[in-house]
């Protein structure tokens, strides 16, 4: 497993569209990628699941990849972090 | 009046209310497998229907709503949710209705609890799949079967946009929901569809039923239940009158508000928000007079940051291509409350710590207002407006802040605009007597008519036992806002007015004579003022 610490920067933590493009990204790969959180980890192949973190801006969270793609997964949701989900 | 009008206009119909959920319960299924199976199908026939209503969503009403329905999609093809509820069929043989009303049960209660209103917002689509299942496994299209004849006003604690979508075309009339704001998707849709509608309701609309015919006077704000053939005549006739006067009305689009004379104004709009830039193209806006932006901080749970009141501002600015948008800087405080920004109780809070006098004690949340606007201002045109002023020192420290964040980003060398004037909304007296002062420091005037009628009369404009008191005729104010008109011209300054009374032909007269830049009205009167304007000689 590949894990990572990422920095929620977009003001308004984790909404419905930096939500909708971690999940459009994850179910690209065939790896799992998790999203531990406080005292949650879920999956980003979950919309309601990222949601449902409360993720506000400035949060760390902790992402884990686990499968075939694992590192390339990561990678890719990464990025969506740190270019701050385009905004 | 109960509830809030979010779209003008009156309706007449009969009252569909939007029968709220039965609840299922706990039931069992002696069959897990072929649940499951069935289940699966369910989410087939949900994801079709969901598609078709999502093409009509762009059709009739806009991408926006479209997008809505892609966002019921993901939601339904979400593992988690698929999983859970498989897993409750499966694991503890719930029956497929039970088992789709307890996981989204749990997922309603869990969105209504996350600590931000837009995640709040979002527990109503939850809610909109949830019955869109449960009606589809009970194969009771509700929204087919039992739909009245005739014109329909919807009615419920809470709207969703499947019902909406549900009527058929035309003869969904008007919209009265109980809960919800001037930013609810009922609000926002009402608008867009020209529909008249009333949020915020509350209890009084239980004395409605279901099939009573009923006249909604979305223009003061009350229904009338049962009405006799003689009201519903009167109200057709009221709203064949509306019809005609907007139709009419839309001959003054694109043409001057100039008098017969010559003498030209700008007549400008007063919105709340970028959700405001389609009534202000469509009723040709010269500019807005008046962004309220103290909504944007309102309805949350912390103050918005800069970027997002830089992005919300940019919209404002880059919507009205080039016309000047006059930014008044957060007015919080008389009746508009924010809990977070914790300002405490006042016996009278309309002479308290509100607007710029908070402002000026939290220069945090006060800069990072004027960083957003300076940065958003090289979009368009943009003015910047204090309310609330009482005394010259008070502008003169004000524009300190604006001139500290102005070095900040020159020194970040981060993009600003060098063009953005400063002024004053006239709405407490002294401003008004002293307007020759303040005409020294500032570079614009803008009179606020409704507060500064209620300072000049000591009337609380909230007391309804005093109304008849409140009025900004009265020659007093009148004599101060000339005084703050032919003054400012005098000095060379512009000068215009944003509150109710500009909108009313007696005001405009009157300040058309002393020499008024421009009005700022809601968008909705602009045409009608353009009109009176025209016709002056």
């Amino acid at each position: 497993m590949v894990k990572k610490m990422v920095t929620v920067n977009a003001g308004n933590g984790i909404h419905a569209r930096p939500a909708s493009l971690i999940t459009n990204t994850a179910t690209k790969f065939a790896a799992t990628v998790k999203i531990a959180f406080k005292d949650k980890i879920i999956d980003c192949k979950s919309i309601i699941g990222i949601l449902s973190l409360g993720a506000t801006g400035g949060s760390e969270l902790e992402l884990q990849a686990e499968g075939p793609d694992a590192q390339d997964a990561l990678d890719a949701i990464t990025t969506l972090f740190e270019s701050n989900f385009g905004e | 009046m109960a509830g809030k009008i979010v779209q003008e206009g009156i309706a007449i119909g009969r009252l569909q209310w939007v029968k709220t959920q039965e609840t299922i319960g706990i039931k069992h299924t002696g069959d897990p497998e072929r649940a499951v199976a069935s289940f699966e199908t369910l989410l087939e026939t949900a994801a079709f229907e969901i598609a078709a209503l999502e093409a009509k969503a762009r059709d009739t009403i806009g991408e926006e709503e479209a997008q809505i329905f892609q966002a019921h999609q993901m939601i339904l093809q979400d593992p988690v949710f698929i999983d859970s509820v498989r897993s409750a069929i499966l694991e503890e043989c719930f029956a497929v209705d039970s088992a789709v009303e307890k996981v989204f049960d749990e997922t309603i209660a869990m969105f209504e609890n996350i600590d931000d209103p837009y995640l709040k917002q979002r527990a109503l689509d939850i809610k909109d799949i949830k019955r869109r299942l449960l009606n589809i496994w009970a194969k009771s299209d509700d929204e087919e079967e039992v739909l009245l004849a005739g014109p329909v006003i919807l009615i419920a604690d809470e709207i969703t946009p499947s019902d909406t979508l549900g009527i058929p075309d035309g003869r969904l009339v008007g919209m009265l929901m109980k809960t919800g704001g001037e930013t609810s998707h009922t609000a926002i849709l009402a608008q867009s569809l020209g529909i008249p509608a009333m949020v915020g309701c509350g209890n009084a609309l239980d004395a409605l039923g279901h099939g009573d015919e009923i006249v909604l006077d979305a223009l003061s704000g009350q229904w009338l239940i049962n009405p006799s053939h003689d009201t519903i005549t009167l109200y057709r006739e009221k709203q064949d009158l509306l019809q005609k006067e907007k139709e009419e009305l839309k001959q003054y689009v694109g043409l001057p508000s100039m008098t017969r004379s010559g003498q030209k104004i700008e007549i400008a709009a007063n919105i709340a928000g970028p959700e405001d830039l389609k009534a202000l193209l469509e009723n040709d806006a010269e500019g807005v007079g008046l962004f309220r932006t103290e909504f944007i901080y309102m309805n949350r749970t912390e103050a918005p940051a800069e970027e997002e009141q830089y992005e919300i501002y940019k919209q404002v600015l880059e919507g009205m291509s080039g016309k000047t948008i006059i930014f008044r800087t957060m007015d919080i405080g008389g009746d508009k409350e924010v809990a977070y920004l914790d300002m405490g109780e006042e016996a009278n809070p309309f002479l308290g710590y509100r607007a710029i006098r908070y402002c000026l004690e939290e220069p945090e949340i006060f800069k990072t207002q004027i960083r957003a606007i300076l940065r958003a201002a090289v979009h368009g045109k943009a003015k910047i407006m204090f309310p609330m002023i009482a005394s010259v020192e008070e502008f003169v420290k004000a524009k300190s802040f604006v001139d500290e964040v102005r070095s900040d980003l020159a020194k970040a060398q981060i993009v600003y605009s060098h063009d953005v004037p400063l002024g004053i909304m006239v709405e407490i007296p002294s401003a008004a007597i002293l307007v020759e002062d303040f005409a020294e420091h500032v570079d614009f005037f803008s009179i606020g008519t409704n507060d500064l009628t209620q300072y000049t009369l000591a009337v609380d404009r909230q007391n309804s036992k005093i109304a008849s008191l409140y009025d900004y005729m009265h020659p007093a104010v009148l004599a101060l806002i000339e005084r703050v008109v032919t003054t400012a011209k005098r000095k060379g300054k512009w000068v215009g007015m944003c509150g109710n009374a500009a909108a009313d032909t007696r005001m405009i007269e009157k300040l058309i004579l002393w020499g008024i830049d421009e009005i700022s009205v809601a968008p909705g009167r602009i045409l009608k003022s353009r009109k009176f304007v025209r016709n002056l000689s």
